[in-house]
């Protein structure tokens, strides 16, 4: 067992502490879910925990060891498993399994036995050659995970395994670990994914190094019954504005859109008296994420400012972005074939497949970053091979990664793209100043960018893509390991700018992220696998065992029906 | 419980797989010695061959000519006519010729008189090195050619002008001998330290170091685990310099082949020993490469005794270059290739670079946290 006594850890005394007084005493046998916003403190928890880092008061014990003192007697019995995975890239997955177990003193007459075993478990058998860099983002999860099994540790911990890999492969994580549970072993998971967390035994919840719950996720979701509703019957072209004033209404704590209703938290007593007419609502079952926003306090952000200030785009009948057989091939492999599709304006299109599947090669074509072997991309009618610039023009991109430079202030940052952009003197002038009003990005404007609070980045991040008023939006796993709320508050920004006529791409692993999407397309082996509205997605799958698929059940039926038989 | 010994092969092998697989090491290892070693052996030279030299003939008679069919015939001097002063100010301005030869309008007359005729000399003073040399050369050209005019009856008295022979002793031969090994000692200062500058830098930045905290390996057998295979790979540079030396520059290898290893074992294991350092304080391979080069490159190109001679330093900067293990290698290779071996000196040198790279050793395992903090 783990004892953790009113911990406390701060770096140094500018910024407050990571950790404060969290006291709590994990059970063998369970599965410990470790949840909060960024920057709660998780994975310095972890690295506390793994005796990494020092409490700076407070203890933390492991199977009675303390990780300060006994810091040795720990390491036996520990796996982890660190963000990164911590695999040596030019390694094989067998050299980094060998290496591990030899690091780990895995005796040399069990290890055969173990590796395969390890092998097959993580239906890595086929792959043992392969170098770990060219290995997909869910086969490094399972290699990292391998390689902090080799002992059959007493103690795993897991830093957020989850972060940009495909829900297939995040389920079948989940099936590994569980399936290794027993009476002995101690199991922490940090994760973004609130799911996740719903399947865990206990959670611990973070926000902002301060211990807001610890217990089991139902003692956070039974408060919240009676609480949540659904509205139906909204057009579906309503359904933003409607989803925005509902957020200005008093009794709602949380709202985000769900196919083609709305789903709402109410604030407690408000059950019974907030009418949304006239559309009929119907009560659902609470989920661990209304919970966990309630707890947090429920969203913070009403209404984007971009709602009142954006300009809006003029009606055009040309479709702003034409995908026309785009086909990419690399040597014998072909990594997209044939992929074709128009967004209309005003439209948000979700481009989802697991990883590997071509995904990426289609978003990067239509970006312009990738020529196509075959078919031609259009941006606003200009053809990406013939006009490159006038195209890129039209669009505005935003990566995974911010791509913005930590060092240099707001100013700097929004300076320095409207000056990619190509503005010039008092155009310039006039660019950075509205992004700046309009994101309210006032008070933020000599800070550096790399000091702002996340949700701050994200916002600077939109607004350097905005600098020029693009017609189309192209965003990148915008929001991947990034907490619920900042989710939340990334999206009103999006809604918003959509209201205004901008057309948006987007790409995501999230699945209620994909949920706001009009449409999605379904991306599997190269070839467009399935095509429609979430709710027509979830339909395709519905039968007598499954009768209320989520997205996710969609999303993983369809990838396996469209597996290659080989 | 855990065999240490099989602990410590499997970080050797993981480190050597590392190398292997990564195409920069090559390329320091091998591919940059043997730039860097043409270069200096190459480029590296304080003796001149062929300096273009403009030559303005104002005198037109046919004792002025004779001077000029002189300086076409020196080796050092690649003799480029002008017509003019004014062509030639321009040229050399342009760093197209190194010196301008004048003939004044009277040296034929005053030459025949028997007055002293003066020949004008200028050279470019950006490079004085060259400027001195070139005076030296063109003087030399100029009493050659009087002295050959001797036999001439026309000719009755000669000029004022004192000879400094360069050719008679024909320096070049020599310095190269001196600057290839001097070079090698740069070199393998460089490709030592910039070896390990960047391995400990990149697990901090892959994120594998944090795995490896939790595993239950020492950091001397982490620090071990890298320097092996990286002595290794650096004997392997070593290799080809010697023999780049020997049979292509011809430099002499007169001492025995078994000092020779003992002594660039000892450099390259402190030159290991330092970029393990630089790595584990900097955590960042950016920066570690530049810290690398800064505080190797620099100081070794100072106190290897390429171009300065330490014993001519101020007594001050003498002191600091005790610290840089270069001096102490480059006395042993320059005797180990000049002379032979003279073992109290080598002795004196290794044991010298030994308490340099244990104090960095001690200092590398001090900073290698065993936390992350």
């Amino acid at each position: 067992m783990i004892r953790i006594d009113s911990v406390t850890k701060s770096w140094n005394s500018e910024t407050g502490p990571a950790l404060r007084g969290v006291t709590v005493d994990i059970k063998p046998g369970r599965i410990t879910g470790l949840v909060g916003p960024d920057g709660a403190g998780k994975t310095t928890l972890i690295r506390l925990l793994a005796g990494l880092l020092e409490p700076t008061s407070g203890s933390v014990s492991v199977f009675g060891f303390d990780t300060v003192r006994q810091t040795e007697s720990i390491k036996p019995f520990l796996g982890y498993m660190p963000q990164k995975f911590g695999l040596y890239e030019d390694l094989t997955v067998l050299e980094n399994l060998e290496l591990y177990a030899k690091l780990r003193g895995l005796p040399k007459s069990d290890r055969p036995a173990r590796l395969a075993e390890l092998l097959r478990f993580t239906a890595l058998t086929p792959f043992t050659g392969r170098l770990a860099r060219r290995l997909s983002g869910g086969m490094k999860q399972k290699l990292g995970l391998a390689c902090a099994l080799i002992t059959t540790p007493k103690l795993l911990l897991l830093d957020e395994p989850g972060v940009g890999v495909d829900p297939l492969s995040r389920r079948e994580l989940w099936r590994m670990v569980a399936g290794l549970m027993n009476d002995g072993v101690v199991v922490v998971w940090s994760t973004a994914y609130l799911d996740e967390a719903e399947m865990c035994d206990d959670v611990l919840l973070l926000n902002a190094g301060e211990q807001l719950y610890f217990g089991p996720p139902s003692g956070l979701t039974d408060p919240m019954k009676g609480r949540v509703v659904r509205v139906l019957g909204i057009p579906e072209r309503e359904r933003r504005k409607t989803l925005a004033r509902f957020l200005r209404n008093e009794d709602v704590r949380d709202g985000v859109i769900q196919g083609d209703a709305v789903r709402l938290v109410l604030r407690p007593g408000a059950a019974g008296t907030a009418s949304f007419e006239p559309y009929r609502t119907v009560p659902v079952p609470p989920s661990f994420e209304d919970g966990f926003i309630d707890r947090l306090g429920g969203i913070a952000q009403r209404e984007s400012p971009l709602a009142r200030d954006f300009t809006p785009i003029p009606k055009s009948e040309k479709p702003p972005v034409t995908a026309d057989g785009l086909t990419k091939r690399f040597g014998a492999f072909t990594a997209a074939d044939h992929v074709s599709f128009t967004i209309r304006q005003g439209e948000i299109l979700g481009l989802l497949g697991p990883n590997g599947a071509g995904k990426s090669t289609t978003f990067k074509m239509l970006c312009g970053l990738l020529r196509p072997t075959e078919g031609a991309g259009y941006i606003s009618g200009w053809n990406l091979r013939r006009a490159p610039s006038r195209a890129r023009s039209r669009l505005g991109y935003m990566a995974q990664k911010f791509s913005l430079y930590p060092d240099l202030s707001v100013r700097q940052n929004l300076d320095f793209y409207a000056g990619v952009y190509g503005l010039r003197g008092r155009r310039h002038r006039s660019a950075v100043d509205r992004v700046i009003s309009m994101f309210e990005l006032g008070p933020f404007r000599t800070v550096s960018a790399g000091k702002l609070p996340l949700g701050f980045k994200q916002r600077l991040s939109l607004a350097a893509a905005l600098m020029h008023e693009p017609d189309v939006l192209f965003l990148d796993e915008p929001t991947s390991g990034v907490d619920p709320l900042t989710r939340r508050e990334f999206w009103g920004h999006i809604n918003a700018l959509v209201e205004k006529g901008v057309t948006v791409l987007v790409t995501t692993h999230f699945m209620d992220e994909a949920e706001y999407c009009d449409r999605i397309i379904l991306i599997n082996n190269g070839r467009m696998a399935a095509e429609g509205t979430p709710d027509s997605l979830k339909a395709r799958v519905r039968s007598a065992d499954l009768p209320e698929p989520t997205l996710e059940d969609a999303f993983i039926r369809l990838v396996e029906r469209g597996r290659d038989p080989r | 419980m855990t065999n240490r010994w099989e602990l410590f092969g499997a970080l050797v092998k993981k480190e050597t797989f590392q190398i292997v697989r990564d195409p920069s090491c090559i390329l320091v290892a091998f591919v940059m010695p043997l730039i860097l070693l043409f270069i200096f052996g190459f480029g590296l030279s304080l003796d001149m061959k062929e300096v273009r030299t403009g030559i303005v003939l104002e005198d037109r008679g046919p004792l002025a000519a004779s001077l000029y069919d002189a300086f076409r015939a020196t080796d050092f001097i690649e003799a480029v006519p002008f017509g003019s002063r004014r062509d030639a100010a321009s040229a050399i301005a342009d760093a197209k010729v190194r010196a301008i030869v004048v003939v004044p309008n009277d040296f034929s007359r005053r030459v025949r008189l028997g007055e002293s005729a003066d020949i004008q000399l200028i050279t470019d003073g950006c490079e004085t090195n060259t400027a001195t040399v070139l005076e030296g050369y063109v003087t030399g050209a100029v009493s050659t050619w009087i002295a050959h005019q001797r036999d001439d009856l026309q000719f009755p008295r000669s000029s004022k002008v004192s000879v400094v022979s360069r050719i008679r002793f024909n320096p070049e031969v020599n310095t190269r001998n001196a600057f290839v090994p001097c070079s090698v000692v740069l070199i393998m200062a460089i490709v030592g330290i910039l070896l390990t500058a960047l391995v400990v830098a990149r697990e901090w930045e892959r994120g594998t170091m944090e795995a490896m905290l939790a595993t239950p390996i020492r950091k001397s057998e982490m620090a071990f685990g890298k320097l092996v295979p990286y002595y290794v790979l650096g004997m392997g540079s070593m290799v080809i310099c010697t023999a780049l030396s020997r049979f292509f520059f011809g430099v002499p290898l007169r001492g025995s082949l078994g000092a020779l290893f003992l002594s660039s074992s000892v450099f390259l294991a402190v030159a290991l020993t330092q970029g393990f350092f630089i790595s584990t304080v900097t955590k960042n391979q950016y920066l570690a490469s530049m810290a690398a080069l800064i505080l190797s490159f620099l100081p070794n190109y100072f106190f290897a005794g390429i171009v300065f001679e330490i014993d001519s330093m101020p007594r001050a900067v003498q002191a600091v270059s005790c610290v840089f293990p270069a001096r102490y290698f480059a006395d042993c290779l320059l005797t180990s290739f000049m002379v032979g071996d003279v073992w109290p000196l080598f002795l004196r040198n290794i044991g010298a670079m030994c308490v340099i790279g244990l104090f960095f050793f001690v200092a590398a395992i001090r900073v290698t946290p065993k936390r992350l903090e």
